[in-house]
């Protein structure tokens, strides 16, 4: 008896007609966050373009890099899984050409375009939902 | 010592879980009526020490029972009640707290602060193994606020006998450095007078006079264990290493031969002077307090220097202010401070929203800061309960941030949680020396975030921040 009126307190604390908050909270923030998600984007391709036509600057090798790591950690936890991948694929080959000492080759930046596909692609679809 | 029937582990008799495997094997021993012992954490001198639930408070102790082949000798008895009385009479957040102390069956119990860390000594032989050194500014936060519980000791009329890296645990999560083990405490009216008591004690950080018993302790006898500490914490050895039995390092203590910190680590050179007045032979040629002697290596050792700019007033260069999002009345103080470092502004938003939503309903102040001098600057002027940090930031990257976090005023309160995408295991390895434990490979659910905010207010024992439900 007493394990019945207990669940039946348990089943009575979660009101199931509350809107979730937590939801509604990412639905608001993921909104927000796709907008800015084309300038983000372009941002990237741009630091990418700078650094594949010879602007070996410092600052021109970090960027790039620095842009893709955080549109990895920020893209997958705004729920924009595909894009976080593609980002993180896009990290990986710029650190492994950091940390050997070296630009990226034909085969790096084969990756990288086509993992910048992936993300522009889908950055173009969220902007295709978002409209209809 | 019986076995567990579940995996065959040895069971201790006071515990009712079995270490090993987790089984429960019996009903929780209680003692004087509020203490559930949980598990054993060690076992010393005087007795053992337990993991123990208050099951009125709530909260877990660290309970110490005094071991039953003690009881018989008097002396053993009068130490044990000597630390419980002792350190019940200091008040410092430094000096591990004694929360009750009373009798349990045949013998004596007390119940203190539980301090959940890595010892001095386990981060010393770490750093040992890499070849590399504590940094200065680390250990000397560290050691200023060890001198500080010790002068607090000393001031409650109390000798410790026994300070070593081994008796001083960094506090997880917090970094706070904590002072333990007063197991061989005595008062010091007692050692002032009185020469036949004095034993005990570790050879490597005993003062000479403790060693041979020639002469009465006194608060200068800890000074140069304490000496001996903060040496082996910037050198990675001992004052007297070399020496390869007690005659000898006895010998070496009254000739005043320790080896100058310099010949280890040549950046030290401003400090063997320092090292060799606090090592002196003659009690009364040493510094007259732990406090000054940690002063002194402050002030030589560029420890000033050291202490971040950004905790002064504005620099007046237009450096960006940090972003707040005030969910409580401006004009009230906040009941929590919470601190988001991170870069990307968009994981800042997200990370705020979180902490909004994990704190919903109560007076907290969320303030974002984009790199780790606006982290500093805020923290200045808010010291922050909780700190949610990137790892991978332009300038300043997040373990730079904590170590100069940790240097600020209440600096050492901060729960620390890591949020990011890179960092591995040194860098886990570099914030777990500077006490933190908690890490979140980003990216990360918004539900996982709140789930994880969970855990920790509750650890804390803040408020409960709630998971709102589904």
């Amino acid at each position: 008896m007493k394990d019945r009126l207990d669940r039946t307190r348990d089943m009575t604390d979660v009101n199931e007609d509350a809107p979730d908050e937590v939801d509604a909270v990412m639905a608001t923030l993921r909104a927000e966050y796709a907008e800015r998600l084309p300038e983000l984007v372009t941002e990237l391709r741009v630091a990418l373009e700078a650094l594949r036509n010879g602007d070996i600057t410092e600052q021109a090798v970090r960027t790039p890099r620095v842009l893709a790591h955080r549109l990895y950690g920020t893209a997958g936890s705004y729920e924009f899984d595909r894009i976080s991948e593609a980002a993180s694929a896009i990290e990986t080959q710029l650190l492994s050409c950091e940390n050997a000492g070296k630009l990226p080759d034909d085969a790096a930046w084969q990756e990288i375009a086509r993992a910048l596909h992936v993300i522009e692609a889908e950055v173009a679809a969220a902007m295709e939902t978002k409209r209809s | 010592m019986s076995s567990c029937e579940g995996c065959g582990g040895p069971l201790s008799e006071a515990v009712n879980f079995c270490a090993s495997c987790g089984r429960r094997v019996r009903d929780a021993k209680i003692v004087d009526g509020r203490y559930a012992l949980e598990a054993e954490l060690g076992r010393g001198g005087m007795g053992v020490v337990y993991r123990a639930r208050d099951v009125g408070l709530a909260r877990n102790v660290a309970l110490k029972l005094i071991s039953p082949h003690l009881l018989r000798d008097r002396t053993a008895l009068e130490s044990f009640k000597q630390e419980a009385r002792g350190l019940a009479a200091i008040r410092n957040e430094h000096v591990v707290q004694v929360y009750a102390f009373g009798p349990h069956e045949s013998s004596l119990f007390f119940a203190m602060e539980l301090v959940l860390g890595r010892t001095l000594e386990s981060i010393i032989e770490e750093h040992k193994g890499h070849g590399v050194f504590v940094a200065k500014p680390t250990a000397l936060t560290i050691l200023r606020r060890i001198a500080d519980g010790l002068d607090a000791v000393h001031d409650a009329g109390l000798l410790h006998r026994d300070v070593k890296p081994e008796n001083v645990v960094i506090e997880e999560r917090t970094g706070r450095p904590v002072l333990i083990d007063f197991g061989l405490a005595l008062k010091l009216d007692i050692a002032s007078t009185s020469t036949s008591t004095l034993s005990g004690g570790s050879p490597a950080y005993a003062a000479p006079e403790q060693l041979d018993r020639s002469r009465p302790l006194s608060r200068r006898s800890d000074l140069y264990a304490f000496a001996c500490t903060a040496f082996e914490l910037l050198t990675n050895e001992v004052p007297f290493a070399r020496a390869k039995s007690i005659q000898e390092l006895m010998a070496l203590r009254n000739m005043e031969a320790s080896t100058p910190p310099s010949s280890l680590r040549p950046e030290l050179a401003p400090v063997d002077a320092t090292f060799k007045r606090a090592l002196s032979a003659d009690p009364a040629a040493r510094h007259p307090s732990c406090g000054e002697l940690a002063a002194e290596l402050g002030r030589k050792l560029g420890a000033g220097k050291s202490e971040p700019p950004t905790f002064a007033e504005d620099d007046g260069k237009g450096t960006r202010p940090t972003d707040s999002i005030r969910t409580g009345p401006p004009s009230k103080v906040a009941d929590l401070n919470v601190l988001i470092v991170d870069d990307d502004p968009f994981f800042a938003k997200f990370a705020s929203h979180a902490v909004n939503l994990a704190f919903h309903g109560t007076n907290a102040r969320i303030a974002i800061a984009n790199n780790g001098a606006d982290a500093l600057r805020d923290a200045a002027e808010h010291a922050p309960h909780l700190v949610l940090l990137d790892y991978d930031m332009p300038g300043m990257n997040g373990v730079e941030v904590l170590a100069k976090l940790r240097n600020s005023p209440n600096g050492t309160r901060a729960r620390v949680l890591v949020l990011s995408a890179t960092a591995g295991e040194d860098e886990h390895w570099r914030f777990g020396v500077l006490g933190i434990s908690d890490f979140k490979r980003k990216p990360i659910p918004m539900r996982g975030l709140l789930e994880t905010l969970d855990k920790l207010t509750k650890d804390a024992g803040w408020r409960r921040a709630a998971v709102p439900k589904r």
